[in-house]
């Protein structure tokens, strides 16, 4: 009976190394070699150096696509976040029915192919006159993570003592100062949450500003443009960028979270 | 004009509707400077709904409020002066039990020293003095209540809204926070508006009681007023228990009806108007007022008693259910049915045992009527 157990424990163990593996390896090679001390694209890596580094930081297209990518996401998590907050505080105030309805829409765009939705954001853009820019992008990006924001902030929400607000109006406070006082400090951790989220559904975001953003092009533009010029480990260097970027806000979305303990 | 004071509270024709159930309807009441008063009712009878009233979480569908004299009917909750200590506490979760509790003063900014120090002799008053900066979380149950009521009182309220506080409290903390609650009230001399479901604690706590059923107010009295005189069957049945049976007036002498069952038994009861000989009336009688003492219906028979109106019954001892302090005896009796009878509780050889014959009786002044022919109700009814 205890061999038995044991050999589904060795089981499962291997079963999930190789999910791991083939979840991670792409990215550690992808990051090894970015750290070649030579332009070798396969894994004889030859030394350890920041060359690529330095010369993608010496590299104005780069900086100014990283620049971008950094406008994007803080503008991105500040637009989806108050409009998330304020959308969802509403929500939860509407009837079942309603409510359900308001929950769901933002999702819509989440079940459509990116590609399409891409397209027709592009088209409606020039349609009604707005020339493509980072700004067209950032648009963009907050009808991405609405929905994201929505889904945080609704389960916050349904945990939320609403009764609480009774109280602090029975202490004496109006409807702001207990915004200011009650509402925010408690759903904090949910908003820092979903705007890390924001943040990192923008930083790597692709295809919307591959159709927007024209001239102004974001760091996954600029790698997959260098990666047409040819490939050398300064793309990896690139994307080493973007992963520990997107990695990072992602695991601080997660901390921030399951830190929710009042 | 008018000499008595201001009361502090005053319910005028007050009405809530709930789609087409009526809540609350047409309650009018008064609360006085100073007093405990509790709303007892079952569940859904409309007592939480009439106390979040007055503290402005539910707007009247018809009737005013006053509070102090002023009308403040359609006023905010946090512009009244009024404060409300709620079921589960409701403490901030986010802030120690010093901003907790100075959250009123800060809101009306009075002086940062001033609310320090009202805060502390708040903390000190309801027993939580020198947790000030414990979070909510890290308290017990009867320290949030503590907490929970500082909160409240330290804004020094015209009236204390409390909606049943102890109710989340285990029952020997919910007994000891019952006396405190009162000290407290005593001491500060605010008015208490109290909702509760429990009959002990409101007749233990209260100056006055209201009772509450299907959003009417069916009676305000004192505790011995409320518990010796109900105004009606539903008020006579939830404070406290009864015994009730049906009675066929045998024999009507000044203001008693009697039964004779037979086997020399009487059944003896008080009314306020002689009713006709025949009448059927529904009698009720309080268990602790059934007297019992041995004997047998063959045995006492034929003894003569020269009190020809003096109330006998005959019956059997089926139960015997000792709570310690006080037993209950269940008695099958061939007249009445089951009759229960509260004693305090004997050492074991007086106790009567299950098979024992008795004989009830009880002092026809203790009787309620709850109902019979027109015109003939009991005494307080």
């Amino acid at each position: 009976m205890l061999r038995r157990w044991s050999g589904r424990k060795v089981g499962a163990g291997v079963y999930v190394a190789l999910v791991l593996i083939f979840l991670f390896a792409p990215l550690v090679v992808v990051v090894l070699i970015s750290f070649n001390a030579t332009s070798n694209m396969n894994l004889q890596v030859s030394g350890f150096s920041f060359r690529w580094y330095r010369q993608i930081a010496g590299d104005p297209l780069v900086v100014a696509a990283f620049g971008r990518t950094a406008l994007a996401a803080v503008a991105t998590a500040l637009v989806s976040g108050v409009l998330g907050l304020t959308g969802a505080l509403g929500a939860v105030r509407l009837t079942p029915r309603w409510r359900t309805a308001v929950f769901t829409i933002p999702l819509v765009p989440l079940a459509f192919p990116a590609l399409l939705f891409a397209v027709g954001l592009a088209t409606f853009y020039h349609a009604i006159g707005i020339g493509f820019s980072i700004w067209a992008t950032i648009a963009g990006h907050v009808i991405l993570a609405l929905p994201f924001v929505f889904l945080v902030l609704g389960a916050a929400l349904e945990r939320f003592r609403f009764s609480l607000l009774d109280a602090a109006r029975d202490l004496g406070a109006g409807s702001f100062t207990i915004f200011r006082t009650i509402t925010l400090p408690l759903l904090r951790p949910a908003i820092l949450g979903a705007m890390l989220l924001s943040m990192a559904i923008s930083v790597d975001e692709f295809v919307i500003a591959f159709f927007t953003a024209g001239s102004q092009q974001t760091l996954p533009l600029v790698l997959y443009g260098r990666i047409n010029l040819g490939v050398n480990p300064g793309l990896n260097a690139i994307g080493s960028v973007l992963l520990v970027l997107t990695m990072a806000l992602a695991f601080m979305a997660a901390r921030v979270s399951v830190l929710e303990v009042p | 004009m008018n000499d008595s004071p201001v009361p502090v509270v005053q319910m005028d024709r007050l009405t809530k509707y709930f789609g087409s159930v009526t809540a609350v309807g047409n309650v009018c009441l008064e609360i006085r400077e100073g007093e405990f008063f509790s709303l007892l009712g079952p569940s859904g009878c409309g007592k939480s709904t009439t106390l979040r009233m007055v503290a402005g979480f539910e707007e009247p569908d018809r009737g005013s409020i006053f509070i102090q004299g002023a009308d403040v009917t359609g006023i905010l909750a946090n512009k009244r002066n009024a404060n409300m200590v709620f079921q589960n506490y409701e403490l901030f979760p986010h802030m120690t039990v010093f901003e907790n509790v100075s959250y009123g003063l800060k809101i009306k900014r009075v002086p940062k020293g001033e609310a320090r120090r009202r805060t502390q002799a708040m903390l000190e008053t309801v027993g939580v003095g020198g947790l000030e900066n414990r979070k909510a979380s890290q308290l017990s149950g009867g320290q949030r209540q503590r907490v929970a009521l500082a909160r409240a009182l330290v804004n020094e309220p015209a009236v204390l809204l409390l909606d049943e506080p102890l109710s989340a409290l285990d029952a020997k903390l919910r007994k000891r926070m019952q006396l405190e609650l009162k000290a407290i009230q005593s001491s500060l001399g605010t008015a208490f508006i109290y909702v509760t479901h429990d009959q002990e604690e409101a007749l233990l706590m209260s100056d006055r009681i209201g009772i509450m059923n299907r959003g009417e107010l069916l009676q305000v009295g004192t505790p011995r007023e409320i518990y010796e005189s109900p105004g009606n069957p539903f008020v006579a049945d939830f404070v406290g228990s009864l015994n009730e049976f049906p009675m066929r007036v045998d024999e009507v002498a000044g203001l008693r009806a009697i039964a004779r069952p037979g086997d020399g038994q009487r059944v003896t009861v008080g009314v306020a108007t002689p009713p006709p000989a025949d009448s059927v009336l529904q009698v009720a009688i309080r268990p602790e007022r059934v007297q019992l003492t041995r004997g047998t219906a063959a045995g006492d028979a034929g003894t003569a008693d020269p009190d020809a109106s003096e109330c006998r019954v005959f019956g059997v001892v089926a139960e015997v259910m000792y709570l310690g302090p006080l037993t209950h005896y269940l008695v099958d009796t061939p007249a009445l049915g089951r009759i229960v009878s509260q004693q305090v509780s004997e050492r074991r050889e007086a106790s009567f045992s299950t098979g024992e014959q008795v004989v009830l009786s009880w002092d026809p002044e203790a009787t309620f009527v709850l109902s019979g022919p027109a015109g003939v109700d009991g005494e307080a009814l």
